[in-house]
C-alpha cells in the first residue's frame, strides 16, 4: 500500500470523513451568534440568543437534567467500576460470556427499550419521575462506563494488594490506601463518559420521565418544527461543555499515563 | 503462588467476583429481563375500546403481519439500517485504516477526533442537519449560490435522503472506532511478508488486511444496524411523511393510539426481525470464513 497516489487519495477520504463529521455541528454553533432571527443568512455577530436562554423557563429543564446526570454519574461510576475491576482484577470462567452479556445495551434498539421499560413500570405500578430515568440511562451507560475504566486500570497491578495484605492491611485499609488511588483515574474517565452519555440523553428519558421534563424532550417538543437561533445557543453550550469535559478527561488519562511510565 | 491457583480461583475470590458483577446484572435482570417479558405479555392481551382485555391470543401478531402496511414499514426499518451499515463501512474504512496505519504521535488527537461527534448530542445533530438539508439551510444556499440549480431543493429534507444522511452520521464514528480497533491489532510483519512475496496492494488488502478486520467489520455493523433500525428520533426529525419507519408506527400506539398492545407486538416483530438480519449476517460471515480458509488450504 505504499506509492504516493493511493496516500493521496487516503488523505482526501479522510480529510472529506472529518468534514462530514465536524461541518453540521460548525454550522450550528456558527449561526448561534448569528444577529438574524429568520433565516440561515449571516447578518451580524450577537450574544442575544445566548442572553435569553439564560432567562427561559428552559432552566427548570436543566436543573431535572443535572438532577439526573448526577444520579446516573454516581450510580453508573460506582456499580462500573465494581464491574470493571472485578473483570480486571480477577480470572475466571466464563469471563468473555459476561462481557458479552454487559455489551447487551448496545445492541438493543433504545426506542423499543424505553417503550419496554415504560410498559412494565406501568405494569408494576411504579410511578415515572426523574429515578425511573435514572434507572434506564444508568443501564444504558454502563457498558460504555465499564469499557472506559477497564481501558484504563488495565495495567493494575494486583501484586501491590498482596504485599499490603501481607504487611498485615486489613481488605478495607487495602482497597482505601492501595486499590482506590491506583484506579482513580480510571473512575474519573468512567464518571466522565456517564455524565456526556447522560446528558444528551433523549430516547430514554422521553418515555421514562413522566411529567419531569429534562432538557432534550423540553428541546424536542419546543423546536421540533420551528427551528430559531436559541437552539443553536443551546447546542453551542452543550457542544462547549462536551469539548471542555472531554478534554479534562483527557488531562487527567495523560495524568495517568505519566505517572505509569515513572 | 500465584501461578499455582491460577486455573482453580479460591472460594474467596469467586465470592469477590460475585459481589462485584452482582449489581451489573440486577440492572440487566431489572431493565431488560423484566420489562421485555412484561411487553411480551402485553403483546398477547388485546385492547378493545381503549381498555385492557387480558386474555392471551395471537391477534394483535396475525394483525400485524397480515398487514402490508405495518410489513412495509418494518422493512423499511431494515432497509435503512442495511443502508446506513453499507454506507458507514464504505466511509468508514479509509479513516480507520488511517488511524490503525499512518498516524503513530498524534493518535490520540485523532481518536478524540472522532469520539467528541459522537459525545455531541444525536438531537444536537439531527437539529443541525435540519438547518443545513433544509429547503433555505445551508446546503441550498450553497447549490443555488454556485447555480447548480435554480430553485431549492425540497427533496432534500422530510424525506428517506435526510433520514440516511442524519444517521450515517450519528452512527458513523461507531463503525470507525469498531473497525480501528481490528486493524490496530494487525501485526505489520503480515502486511510487509504478503508485499515481500510479491502481492499486488490491492490483493494484499484483500487476502491480508481484509480477513483479519473481520471481527471489527462484524462488530461496527452490529453497533450500526441494531440502533439505525430500531432507530425512532432520527426518523421521526428527519423523515418527514415520506421517511418514517414501524418505529413511529410504535410510538403512535404508546401515546396517541392507546393500544398498548399492539405496539408491544408491533416492537417484538421489529425486535425479531433484526435478530434474524443479525443472524444471517453472522452466519453468511462465518461462511464465507469458512469458504476462505477451505480455498486458502486447499
Amino acid at each position: 500500500m505504499s506509492g504516493r497516489a493511493p496516500n493521496l487519495a487516503l488523505s482526501l477520504a479522510v480529510g472529506a470523513v472529518l468534514v462530514f463529521l465536524y461541518a453540521p455541528v460548525a454550522v450550528l454553533v456558527i449561526f448561534a451568534f448569528n444577529e438574524s432571527a429568520l433565516s440561515y443568512t449571516w447578518t451580524g455577530f450577537t450574544l442575544k440568543w445566548f442572553e435569553e436562554l439564560a432567562s427561559d423557563r428552559i432552566l427548570l429543564n436543566w436543573r431535572n437534567t443535572i438532577l439526573v446526570s448526577a444520579g446516573v454519574v454516581a450510580t453508573a461510576t460506582t456499580i462500573g467500576t465494581m464491574a470493571a475491576y472485578g473483570l480486571v482484577k480477577h480470572r475466571f470462567r466464563g469471563k468473555l460470556a459476561v462481557v458479552a452479556l454487559m455489551f447487551i445495551p448496545i445492541i438493543v434498539p433504545r426506542s423499543i427499550l424505553g417503550i419496554a421499560l415504560l410498559v412494565s413500570l406501568n405494569y408494576l405500578g411504579v410511578p415515572r419521575s426523574l429515578l425511573t430515568v435514572i434507572l434506564g440511562q444508568v443501564f444504558y451507560v454502563l457498558p460504555y462506563v465499564v469499557i472506559a475504566i477497564v481501558s484504563v486500570i488495565i495495567v493494575f497491578d494486583r501484586r501491590l494488594e498482596d504485599a499490603a495484605m501481607d504487611l498485615g492491611a486489613t481488605p478495607w485499609v487495602t482497597f482505601r490506601r492501595i486499590t482506590l488511588p491506583l484506579i482513580k483515574n480510571g473512575i474519573v474517565v468512567g464518571a466522565a463518559v456517564a455524565f456526556i452519555l447522560s446528558f444528551s440523553e433523549f430516547t430514554l428519558s422521553y418515555y421514562l420521565a413522566g411529567e419531569r421534563q429534562t432538557l432534550p424532550i423540553y428541546v424536542f417538543s419546543e423546536f421540533k418544527y420551528l427551528i430559531t437561533p436559541k437552539i443553536n445557543a443551546l447546542s453551542a453550550t452543550v457542544v462547549a461543555l462536551v469539548i471542555v469535559v472531554t478534554l479534562l478527561t483527557e488531562a487527567v488519562r495523560h495524568r495517568a499515563a505519566a505517572l505509569r511510565r515513572r | 503462588m500465584r501461578s499455582l491457583t491460577l486455573g482453580k480461583a479460591s472460594l474467596r475470590e469467586r465470592w469477590q467476583v460475585a459481589v462485584l458483577l452482582a449489581p451489573v446484572f440486577a440492572l440487566l435482570v431489572a431493565c431488560m429481563v423484566v420489562p421485555l417479558s412484561i411487553m411480551l405479555l402485553y403483546s398477547f392481551w388485546q385492547s378493545q375500546a381503549f381498555s385492557l382485555v387480558k386474555e392471551l391470543s395471537v391477534g394483535n401478531y396475525l394483525y400485524v403481519l397480515g398487514s402490508p402496511v405495518f410489513v412495509g414499514l418494518t422493512g423499511k426499518a431494515v432497509l435503512y439500517g442495511l443502508t446506513v451499515t453499507a454506507i458507514t463501512l464504505v466511509i468508514g474504512f479509509p479513516v480507520a485504516y488511517f488511524l490503525a496505519r499512518r498516524v503513530t504521535f498524534t493518535k490520540a488527537l485523532w481518536i478524540h477526533a472522532i469520539i467528541i461527534p459522537l459525545f455531541t448530542s444525536d438531537l444536537i445533530r439531527y437539529f443541525a442537519w435540519r438547518t443545513i438539508l433544509g429547503s433555505s439551510g445551508v446546503l441550498n444556499d450553497v447549490l443555488l449560490w454556485s447555480g447548480l440549480v435554480d430553485e431549492p431543493v425540497r427533496a432534500l429534507i422530510n424525506g428517506p435522503i435526510a433520514v440516511v444522511i442524519s444517521l450515517t452520521h450519528v452512527y458513523l464514528p461507531f463503525m470507525i472506532l469498531a473497525l480501528w480497533a481490528s486493524l490496530e491489532a494487525i501485526d505489520p510483519a503480515l502486511i510487509h511478508a504478503a508485499m515481500d512475496l510479491g502481492a499486488r496492494p490491492a490483493r494484499v488488502f484483500r487476502k491480508v488486511v481484509l480477513p483479519l478486520a473481520l471481527p471489527g467489520l462484524v462488530a461496527g455493523s452490529l453497533f450500526v444496524f441494531v440502533p439505525v433500525t430500531g432507530e425512532y428520533f432520527g426518523v421521526n426529525m428527519m423523515g418527514g411523511t415520506t421517511g418514517f419507519t414501524i418505529t413511529n408506527a410504535i410510538n403512535d400506539q404508546f401515546t396517541s393510539a392507546m393500544n398498548w398492545p399492539l405496539g408491544s407486538a408491533m416492537s417484538f416483530v421489529l425486535l425479531f426481525a433484526i435478530g434474524f438480519v443479525v443472524l444471517a449476517f453472522l452466519a453468511g460471515v462465518r461462511s464465507l470464513a469458512v469458504l476462505r480458509y477451505r480455498i486458502g488450504s486447499g
